[in-house]
């Protein structure tokens, strides 16, 4: 593919996730969180209280509510996932809503002041909120949480990032820093799937399903499949972006 | 994103807020999870892994105190311990501070040199609540803090948490996990009422089949009896002295109906509302004769000595509770044992000189609560405003009472432990019934036994001026 036609034709970069990619994100958010709002649902009345696949739409209905608000200052992606993140801790129900929030806080601080997010961006981003909601859950991955489709997120990125640093002549320093984003974002996607199915066989240590000990084992954690879900939409945004 | 090192005013407070934020949802997950539970060793097994991760810790114990005031070791928690098995222990501490000593043994801490009497705590403040009633404070040595966990007066248990690979907790952690602590304690004050509930619901129904299958073989055995004479003087022949016995057992069995029928209706009406009492004045000697005339004219170990005294009381009810007396004398004793009732007036010279004789020197066997306390001195009072007190001594030589049964003897239903063992039936009935009554009238019911001597019961009633209220 020819980087400078790309660029030439096209307003929306090939390599830089922007806000028009991630006002599209949370719209396609809500489309999933609603397609599987019952199946989400059904998880959580097995090892909690049910309400988790409400919570998420309803949560993230009222971000994209405030969207018009949201997008109202300057074009700031860092602003605007802090922002999405202070409204998810209110307006998502439960233990969701905090962790959420903290993940996007600080995945927004992550990148505050930019208007576009490249590899190394993202991956930091993808860090960063991981470290939030480790900080607030007081979780580790392996303990059953949304941390376990988050994590691997991140370490995807991680990987193809130093994959693509790997010194290689003058094509390097293209990709070094105009790296396309869609495979990794395809790696991060599939390895967050990856992330949620193996919490099928582990025992809970965190929120309500603790209380279900062992008999937690066998059940997939709605927490990490939501989780899987927002990072899905998000290299879908990208796939029906761009490609 | 500013330059590593350099903290604006801006970014301070937001770390502050993000901090108190983190610790709001440590108190929210906790607090959720908690509710879930009644049972204490649920919470415990709750609670301890919470306070092991927001402490960064890696081993936790909780001790509860048992009923004599020890520590018993509830739950405990560590990296060697798996999850799904928490360890079962019957490990008891005389205190928290062998408590605390073998938390450290166990969980790889050092022990701080011994000496003094908090010596086994570096850095510490106050002791825990249930040793010097201040106010619970935290005991914090590097790598190691222990909460209290005040459940009720002078009833303190513990959370020992332990951090090795910490310096030490800060001032932050160690108000966030005091303040989970008191979640946890709300927790547990919660449950351990839920669970005495539950014991006296279950006591409850127990005392209620007991009372339900006493009365009806209470009312049974006396109408056998009946029966079986009738039936003996229907069909065989029988002599003349043969048929007056048969004669003297109906009458018996006959009063014996009557007085638990009249108990039974007595009961439910002192439920139901107020005895209505008519107070008048009443011959003593009068009283006690027709009381005992229930037991036939041919009965011998019942033997009274009266004055003819005039006490202001109600007719039927103070018939009742002699007989009553009267009756729990003769069941308990053997058959050819004695029942000796001994009237007399008697004028004190001074309030307290009244309540004295009016409450003898054994243990008060009056039912538990603040008004029993109260009642002796307004007797007494009354007593010496009317001039007199008439005292009615009811003497039994039979099994007696055991001490540990006497302060619960006139709850009802309440039957001590070797009436029970008895083959004799019995309600628990008979003298709560007579308390009642007798405090409904003014006067005062006391009890003196002693195991395998027998049992003497003591009335006290005002002796009437004469003209009736």
């Amino acid at each position: 593919m020819s980087l400078a036609n790309s660029r030439a034709s096209d307003t929306r970069s090939p390599h830089r996730f922007d806000v028009g990619d991630l006002v599209a994100w949370l719209h396609l958010c809500v489309d999933q969180l609603t397609r599987h709002e019952a199946e989400l649902t059904a998880l959580d009345e097995a090892i909690g209280d049910g309400d988790h696949g409400h919570n998420m739409r309803i949560g993230f209905l009222a971000v994209v509510e405030d969207l018009a608000e949201i997008q109202a200052g300057d074009p700031d992606l860092g602003a605007i996932l802090s922002h999405v993140g202070l409204i998810l801790i209110s307006s998502v129900g439960g233990a969701s809503g905090p962790l959420y929030g903290a993940a996007l806080i600080e995945a927004g601080l992550a990148v505050s002041g930019q208007t576009e997010a490249g590899l190394p961006e993202l991956a930091a981003a993808l860090e960063a909120a991981c470290r939030g909601v480790a900080r607030r859950g007081h979780c580790y991955p392996g303990d059953k949480t949304l941390l376990d489709s988050l994590q691997p997120a991140a370490d995807a990125l991680k990987t193809a990032l130093s994959s693509a640093s790997h010194p290689a002549g003058s094509v390097h320093e293209q990709w070094q820093t105009g790296a396309s984003l869609a495979v990794p974002l395809d790696q991060m996607s599939e390895a967050a799937r990856q992330g949620m199915l193996s919490t099928i066989p582990l025992q809970a240590r965190r929120g309500l399903a603790m209380r279900y000990g062992p008999r937690s084992m066998g059940h997939q954690d709605p927490g990490a499949t939501s989780c899987y879900l927002l990072l899905q939409a998000l290299a879908d945004t990208w796939k029906q972006r761009r490609q | 994103m500013n330059i590593p090192g350099e903290m604006t005013a801006a970014d301070h407070l937001w770390q502050v807020l993000q901090a108190q934020a983190d610790d709001m949802f440590a108190l929210y997950q906790l607090a959720q999870l908690l509710s879930q539970s009644a049972e204490v060793d649920e919470i415990a097994q709750l609670a301890l892994p919470e306070l092991v991760r927001v402490s960064d810790g890696s081993h936790a114990a909780m001790f509860l105190p048992a009923v004599d005031g020890k520590l018993d070791l509830i739950a405990f928690i560590g990296p060697d311990v798996s999850d799904a098995e928490q360890l079962e222990s019957m490990l008891e501490f005389a205190d928290d501070e062998a408590a605390l000593a073998w938390f450290q043994a166990a969980s790889g801490l050092d022990v701080p040199p011994a000496g003094g009497d908090r010596a086994i705590l570096r850095g510490g403040v106050a002791s825990t609540a249930a040793h010097d009633g201040r106010q619970p404070s935290l005991h914090a040595v590097p790598g190691c803090l222990t909460l209290p966990l005040v459940l009720g007066i002078e009833r303190a248990g513990l959370v020992v948490l332990s951090a090795p690979s910490r310096d030490g907790f800060s001032r932050h952690e160690q108000h966030l996990l005091g303040t989970m602590a008191r979640e946890v304690e709300r927790a547990l004050q919660l449950a351990m009422a839920h669970s005495e509930l539950r014991y006296r619901q279950q006591q409850v129904e127990r005392m209620k089949t007991d009372f339900v299958a006493a009365v009806s073989h209470d009312l049974r055995t006396p109408l056998a009896l009946i029966q079986a004479s009738v039936d003996s003087l229907t069909h065989l022949p029988v002599t003349a002295e043969q048929r007056n016995r048969f004669i003297s057992d109906i009458g018996q069995a006959a009063a014996q109906l009557t007085h638990q029928v009249d108990t039974i209706l007595r009961f439910s009406a002192l439920e139901e509302g107020h005895p209505n009492m008519q107070m008048q004045p009443v011959d003593l000697a009068e009283c006690v004769a027709r009381t005992v005339r229930q037991w036939g004219p041919t009965q011998q170990r019942i033997t009274f000595r009266v004055p003819p005294i005039l006490v202001e009381a109600d007719p039927g009810a103070l018939q009742q509770v002699i007989t009553n007396i009267i009756a729990n004398a003769l069941k308990y004793s053997p058959e050819d044992a004695p029942v000796r009732i001994r009237g007399r007036a008697w004028q004190p010279r001074t309030v307290e000189e009244s309540s004295e004789v009016t409450i003898p020197a054994s243990v008060d066997s009056s039912s538990l609560g603040p008004t029993s306390a109260a009642i002796p001195e307004r007797a007494a009072r009354q007593f010496s405003a009317r001039g007199g007190i008439a005292l009615l001594d009811i003497r039994d030589w039979g099994q007696g009472i055991p001490s540990e049964d006497l302060p619960f003897l006139f709850t009802k239903f309440f039957r001590a432990s070797n009436a029970r063992q008895s083959s004799r039936g019995g309600t628990g009935l008979g003298l709560h019934i007579a308390k009642r009554l007798i405090e409904s009238q003014g006067g005062s019911i006391r009890l003196r036994s002693r195991l395998g001597r027998g049992t003497s019961v003591r009335i006290c009633m005002a002796l009437s001026t004469g003209a009736s209220n």
